[in-house]
């Protein structure tokens, strides 16, 4: 096992919950409203709805293969060599460029609305020094970490709603239901994908789990939480900016916290605000650095994952600023990539519960047999 | 070892921290103020800044003007926001800016277009207000010089605000409500107009703040109604008293009624608390809304001798104050289905959420199916408290 660290059920819940919050609760009401416009809390439960159902899925799947990592069902499922080819393919064309989007976002978000004049590379770099220690540290200490944030997360969410409260307008969610299900079936999709089908990633945390049996609740209710809290910024923003605006706002959240004024006394807290967000980005850019460490030191084999967390961080500077050229660019893309990560984290863990299934499951011994994928 | 790398490591914190473009305040001109006018296709943008050493609090050096304003003109905001640079001494930093002036003549013209920079870069924030200039270029509104509030632009921004607060003939419209009115397909805009009294030059002058009652002074003045973003007329006090009732903008005002016996003589009812319903109330055979205005009320002041003990006087004076403010509300609708003929009170978008069906139908021609629809309204006022007198002593001064 290249990690020996173990993880309460607890501290798994508040992994999954940060983790799910994480870039999401910058742009998430903005992607509800696209087309949902003030109906965006239906698409919302919607996709929760759906998203834990995949949850749900994950964990058997891990139940399946008794919990071992993602490299070792595939190789279960696959054999030796497609298992890992396919695992490497995993972890570096998907996982890998999620945490890219991550630390990119941020830095988006940072040279966007906060530190314009800041050169982007400055702030990816800060970021990644961070992350990769925490890395570094291990799966144990970063998670501990995170007990550590929740109580200011929490915090500070109960301030933006109290300082919101007196401009809500309830209004602004009426007419329900003005545009019928298309567009909330389309909205509740985005919403799906990103951040609910990213679950796939804790295939390879399950494992280090101290009792992986008890995860299937940890798991859901770690989704739902950070779920729930992603549909109620949503609504927030959408009740307080309006639905329109929302929707036309790149971080509107962002937006949402500046117009917090009581009195013209508390006022301009935004800055003290986007401690939520930075501790969330930070929990979900580790979390992904650190699988694919941990998944591609697996693939080859390596004894210790550590030794290539310093290149994987290079690899993520790099691709994070040469990614993509302009946001337009990214918005444009957004759909192409939805389907492409539909691929990855619905279509590619069923083909492997549908192998495991014509194979009788995790009793073959992994190493001799192949079987070609579909 | 590790201890030796560790210590550098710890000490480069304290010289790295902080940001990367801090700029500090003595390099900042702060704005707070800014006018759009447009001259032959070109914006005219006026800048009010501060001018620090005349406003601080220990050594004010009351010589110098509070507020100095910049003047350029661009093809687009950003444009003329730049070249102002080549004037001012400091580079000037937005997101304190309090209020945006609107010259009336691009009011006419259609001013949305002069709005984009404003929500698109994150320099400025969306909660300074928004107010057109009435008959005047907005460059003259922001080089008048005010006295008790010296910076011009903040005695702008109070000055709304309590008007707003307490007398309810102005609104006190920030620029993301005006965004969201101009993208809203149920109701056009409306911003208050500010008005120049005197001679705009006279007002330039220090002469202006060295006097207890300066002549030339900014006022605020009816309400500007727009189509999309097009000014087309303005509301008089009483109408524009009415749309604040309907738009549920009314905290606090004055309602003055006659004295029950005696038409020459007032008295004044002092709303605390209003809140207004806008419904529709029934759809066939045609599209019927109301207005339903409540409101709590205290006597202020009495200027005749009437009998304040009895809940009959206070019944009948009840009664006068919800026909005034009926009074009014009815001539905001006469305005707008009669006058301008379109949809500035939110009718359609209390349509839009009652119907969304119908809506879907008329939204595109609303402002022509607004102007037939029947609008009932209603108010209740309750007087609840004298102030501290029952009777007042008129009523003791016998005739």
């Amino acid at each position: 096992m290249l990690e020996k660290g173990k993880i309460s059920v607890r501290q798994f819940t508040i992994l999954v919950a940060l983790y799910t919050i994480g870039t999401a609760i910058l742009i998430i009401p903005s992607i509800l409203a696209a087309k949902a416009k003030q109906d965006a809390w239906i698409s919302g439960l919607l996709g929760l709805a759906i998203g834990v159902a995949m949850v749900i899925f994950y964990w058997k799947l891990s139940e399946r293969f008794q919990y071992v990592n993602l490299i070792e069902i595939l190789e279960k499922c696959f054999g030796k060599w497609i298992g890992k080819s396919v695992g490497f393919l995993f972890f570096v064309c998907y996982v890998l460029l999620l945490a890219t989007f991550v630390l990119r976002d941020i830095g988006d978000f940072m040279t966007t609305v906060m530190m314009v004049e800041t050169p982007i590379e400055a702030i990816h770099i800060i970021f990644l020094i961070i992350v990769l220690y925490g890395v570094k540290l291990g799966l144990e200490v970063f998670t501990r970490t995170m007990e550590l944030f929740i109580p200011w997360i929490v915090l500070l969410l109960v301030a933006l709603f109290l300082t919101l409260l007196p401009q809500i307008e309830v209004t602004n969610i009426l007419p329900v239901f003005e545009n019928g299900m298309k567009p909330i079936v389309q909205s509740s999709f985005s919403f799906l994908v990103f951040p609910f089908l990213e679950m796939v990633v804790f295939l390879m945390i399950i494992p280090y789990v101290n009792r992986p049996q008890d995860t299937k609740k940890a798991f859901m209710l770690g989704t739902i939480m950070g779920g729930g809290l992603l549909i109620f910024i949503s609504v927030l923003t959408i009740l307080v900016v309006g639905p329109t605006e929302t929707a036309r706002s790149i971080y509107p959240t962002y937006d949402l916290t500046k117009t917090i004024n009581i009195r013209e006394f508390f006022q301009r807290v935004e800055a003290l605000m986007a401690l939520i967000w930075f501790i969330t980005v930070f929990v979900k850019l580790l979390v992904l650095t650190y699988v694919s460490c941990l998944g591609i030191a697996q693939v080859f084999e390596l004894k210790e994952y550590r030794i290539i967390v310093l290149p994987i961080g290079l690899v993520l500077y790099v691709l994070s600023l040469s990614i993509f050229p302009s946001i337009s660019f990214l918005i444009e893309f957004t759909p192409v990539y939805d389907l492409y990560a539909f691929l990855w984290c619905a279509v590619f863990p069923f083909v492997v519960w549908l192998v495991s299934l014509v194979r009788g499951g995790e009793r073959n011994k992994s190493g001799t047999a192949r079987t070609e994928s579909g | 070892m590790k201890r030796i790398v560790l210590l550098p490591l710890c000490a480069l914190v304290l010289f790295l921290a902080g940001c990367w473009n801090n700029r500090e305040l003595e390099t900042l001109g702060i704005a707070v103020a800014m006018g759009i006018d447009k001259i032959d296709h070109e914006y005219v943008v006026t800048v009010q800044l501060v001018n620090p050493s005349a406003v601080s609090a220990r050594q004010s050096d009351t010589s110098r003007a509070p507020i100095v304003t910049y003047q350029e003109k661009g093809k687009t905001i950003f444009e003329a926001i730049r070249r102002v640079t080549k004037v001012a001494p400091r580079k000037t930093y937005y997101p304190h800016l309090k209020i945006l002036v609107i010259g009336e003549e691009l009011a006419k013209d259609g001013f949305a277009e002069a709005l984009d920079l404003l929500s698109r870069d994150p320099e400025f924030r969306n909660d300074f207000y928004v107010v057109v200039a009435k008959d005047h270029p907005a460059d003259d509104v922001l080089n008048v010089l005010v006295p008790v509030e010296k910076i011009a632009a903040q005695n702008m921004f109070t000055k709304l605000q309590t008007s707003a607060d307490v007398f309810a003939p102005t609104l006190a419209l920030t620029f993301g409500e005006l965004i969201k009115d101009l993208t809203s397909h149920g109701k056009h805009a409306v911003i208050t107009g500010i008005q120049l009294t005197g001679d705009a030059k006279e007002g330039e002058k220090m002469e202006n703040l060295q006097t207890s009652n300066p002549k030339v002074r900014l006022k605020y003045t009816g309400i500007a109604v727009f189509k999309d973003d097009k000014l087309k007329g303005w509301l008089n006090e009483k109408e524009s008293k009415g749309y604040n009732y309907i738009v549920d903008n009314v905290k606090s005002t004055i309602v003055a009624v006659p004295c029950i016996d005696d038409k020459k003589r007032f008295l004044s009812v002092e709303l605390i608390d209003a809140d207004t319903k806008l419904k529709l109330n029934t759809m066939k055979p045609k599209p019927e809304m109301s207005v339903t205005v409540k409101a709590d009320a205290n006597i202020a002041e009495v200027g005749c001798a009437i009998d304040l003990t009895k809940q009959a006087t206070v019944d009948q004076i009840e009664e006068l104050a919800e026909k005034d403010i009926n009074a009014k509300i009815r001539s905001a609708i006469k305005a707008a289905q009669d006058e301008f003929k379109f949809d500035f009170l939110g009718f359609g978008e209390v349509m839009h959420r009652a119907e969304p069906g119908y809506w879907k139908k008329v939204e595109k021609k609303w402002d022509k199916e607004f102007v037939d629809i029947t609008i009932k309204s209603k108010v209740t006022v309750d007087i609840e408290k004298l102030g501290k007198r029952s009777n007042s002593f008129i009523n003791e001064m016998g005739d």
